[in-house]
């Protein structure tokens, strides 16, 4: 669980830096901050390719946001492997919630277009 | 709109390092210090601060969570049990945040910001004095503590002792612990001043396991508002990137001298910071009826 951690801090440090550094390069002049939306997945993964600024930030913030997930993933894992049944129903339950809200944030955003 | 400069984006590196800081001291996520700082002085959309905040509490949490991990303070048997209590509270809170008027949220939120801050200038001395005297040990558990196993111990490094401790009132806990997801899910914070608060005062948690164990949990409440946020597209990456970057700098380093502070310098300061929130938060509640009263960003 540790490791999940500081993985995910490491790597969306490092991501943020790199993603930061070739902002300041591909906008010498200061721009205005509009919202990223990306029409696609694979609209997304051609920017990130490309190494567009926007999309490397994005790509920092999803690991972020991804690494509470893993840990509470990873620690219904340990205790099934443990046979901890009252933790694994306890962490289960904090991963089911984590998931309803993903899907109420989806429903959302198709609500308002 | 927001234009991006060079010295923007130093200027939110600084000040999420000086959120992060403190954050790490006090086990909350440091959202209440950016959501302000982000909407007064940068003019940020609320909407967009809110979400900025959250994904850099997760940043925070990470980064600190992981340290007090490294030194044992945490209790995640603990964590994992409140955490279901705070998740629920989080997801609770963004549908409630768009039927009650804001004012009444932000008095609910008030009177109990000052419950707290009473409670921890009147318990300053005691927490010393219990870890000295073992009393952290004796409390009889209650049922949930017992059949879970919620009992913990963590070595003080300023008192140079090792500190075992009982868990009690684990329904109140959850309970407050629910509010307190409900608070994170409205306001863009982690909840953590009140985790902290119901972990320490009515679930006797010596105040440093308190602060190590929510820093660990706030990680997991934000995610949900996090992802609700995320998925509608309201993360502004480019005030997001300097911003986890103060805050993981500013964690980091609080973290790891947290321990060697006495709990009763924490306690205090702790007092004063939540004393301002309650003040800010019935300023918010009164700027609903257009009196406006200064607020210190």
């Amino acid at each position: 669980m540790y490791a999940v951690l500081v993985v995910g801090m490491l790597s969306s440090t490092a991501i943020y830096i790199f993603g930061l550094i070739l902002f300041i390069f591909q906008n010498p002049n200061p721009m205005q901050a509009t919202l990223v939306r990306y029409g696609s997945m694979s609209d997304f993964v051609v920017q990130l390719i490309a190494l567009r600024a926007s999309a490397i930030l994005m790509l920092g913030t999803i690991v972020l946001i991804a690494t509470p997930i893993t840990r509470v993933f990873l620690s219904v894992l340990v205790f099934a492997a443990n046979r901890d049944r009252k933790f694994v129903i306890v962490t289960g339950s904090v991963m089911l919630i984590l998931i309803v809200s993903l899907i109420l944030g989806y429903f959302w955003n198709l609500s308002i277009g | 709109m927001i234009e991006i400069t060079f010295g923007f984006l130093v200027l939110c590196f600084f000040a999420a390092v000086f959120a992060g800081f403190f954050g790490g001291l006090f086990g909350i996520g440091g959202g209440a210090i950016i959501v302000p700082f982000l909407t007064v002085y940068m003019g940020v959309p609320i909407h967009q601060a809110i979400a900025i905040s959250l994904v850099s509490v997760i940043a925070t949490s990470n980064a600190g969570g992981s340290s007090y991990l490294e030194q044992k303070i945490t209790n995640i048997k603990l964590a994992m049990y409140l955490e279901v209590a705070t998740t629920i509270g989080a997801l609770v809170g963004s549908v409630i945040a768009l039927l009650l008027q804001s004012w009444i949220l932000f008095s609910i939120f008030g009177i109990l910001l000052c419950y707290v801050a009473i409670s921890n200038f009147k318990s300053r001395t005691m927490e010393e004095s219990r870890i000295a005297k073992n009393s952290f040990a004796s409390v009889k558990q209650d049922r949930i503590s017992k059949y879970l196993g919620l009992a913990g111990t963590y070595y003080d490094a300023s008192q140079k002792k090792r500190v075992d401790y009982q868990v009690n009132g684990a329904a109140v806990g959850a309970a407050i612990s629910s509010f307190a997801g409900i608070t994170a899910g409205l306001l863009g914070v982690g909840g953590g001043i009140v985790k902290v608060a119901a972990m320490n005062l009515s679930m006797n948690v010596p105040l440093k396991a308190a602060v190590a164990t929510s820093k660990f949990m706030i990680g997991v409440t934000a995610a949900v508002g996090a992802l609700i946020f995320f998925v509608t597209g309201l993360v502004n990456v480019y005030v997001l990137a300097p911003i986890a970057l103060g805050t993981t700098l500013g964690a980091t380093v609080s973290t790891s001298i947290m321990n060697r502070l006495r709990s009763y310098a924490l306690k205090v300061a702790f007092g004063f910071l939540v004393t301002y929130l309650a003040y800010s938060m019935f300023a918010q509640a009164l700027a609903s009826f257009g009196i406006m009263l200064p607020i210190l960003g």
